[in-house]
């Protein structure tokens, strides 16, 4: 996959290709990231 | 509420989701698997649209549904979900399956096939399947799972064969498919000269990250298809080295 590609670092390239994707993949991640820290918290207090 | 958060751990761990669902999205691109993706983003989206709008009823029944929507999703699209937990830890198939002497033999396998089709003015319709998944357009053709030889590829296209209808796929070292339908271009821009084989070269290379190799029954000539862009009128020696330049990214 390019977005680990170390053999020739294209900066320009890791960042634009498959640009919209990186995007969506990093909201969901921060999205899920945000679910989950919540209901550990919330377990905690209970 | 977020910035409270942050920290080096918090970044660590989001960007291990990060990379996880990426890899998941990619591997899931051009297959039946792209659809849940969408289904989760909207099913996601819709959660937090009633949650901010206090609709508690919706908010109730998305909720519930969502567990069993999950179970839904596994069950349909268990074969994208294996191969999208396999391709996790890959790299790349190329580098991480096999060595550079191998995908040198390989290339060498499919350069003589090509070659010799061509001269031979048999059609061909070759994929090399790179990151994202065929699983789609294996299941529309027939199972070969062989290694890779110059002589099974010139057999599977040899006009009498039963199987050289269609697009053959290349996984690796395997030639893990033939007799496969590809979409067909839904470029209006192509030459009208283009044939059915190419058109469908093309569309499968506009679906997906799949180098196509493109052999004409006409004059011979060979084209190679990448990202929806056709190269034609290719020698040997040009399809390999535009072939190792591919793999090697």
């Amino acid at each position: 996959m390019r977005f680990f590609k170390l053999r020739k670092i294209n900066l320009k390239e890791l960042i634009t290709y498959n640009f919209w994707l990186k995007i969506v993949s990093l909201i969901l991640g921060i999205i899920v990231w945000l679910y989950v820290s919540n209901e550990i918290t919330k377990g905690v207090k209970i | 509420m977020f910035l409270r958060f942050l920290n080096p751990k918090t970044i660590l761990e989001i960007i291990i989701l990060w990379i996880v669902i990426y890899r998941i999205v990619v591997s899931l691109q051009g297959t039946k698997g792209a659809y849940l993706i969408r289904g989760v983003i909207v099913l996601i989206a819709s959660y937090f649209i009633f949650q901010k709008l206090n609709l508690t009823v919706l908010s109730w029944l998305l909720t519930n549904f969502f567990a069993f929507y999950l179970i839904i999703i596994v069950v349909i699209f268990q074969p994208e979900l294996r191969e999208a937990l396999i391709r996790l830890g890959q790299r790349h198939i190329f580098y991480k399956s096999l060595g550079k002497e191998e995908i040198e033999k390989i290339l060498r396998e499919i350069a003589s096939a090509v070659n010799i089709l061509s001269r031979k003015k048999i059609g061909a319709l070759i994929a090399i399947k790179r990151e994202m998944g065929l699983n789609d357009y294996i299941e529309s053709g027939i199972l070969i799972n062989a290694d890779l030889t110059s002589e099974l590829l010139q057999n599977i296209f040899h006009p009498l064969a039963p199987l050289h209808d269609g697009g053959l796929i290349i996984d690796g070292a395997k030639i893990v498919a033939a007799s496969c339908l590809f979409p067909h271009s839904e470029n209006l821009n192509l030459e009208k000269t283009l044939g059915m084989r190419h058109r469908s070269g093309i569309g499968l290379s506009e679906h997906t990250d799949a180098l196509v190799i493109i052999v004409s029954e006409e004059n011979g000539h060979v084209s190679l298809a990448i990202n929806g862009q056709l190269t034609g009128d290719l020698t040997t020696q040009d399809l390999l080295t535009i072939l190792k330049g591919q793999l090697s990214k």
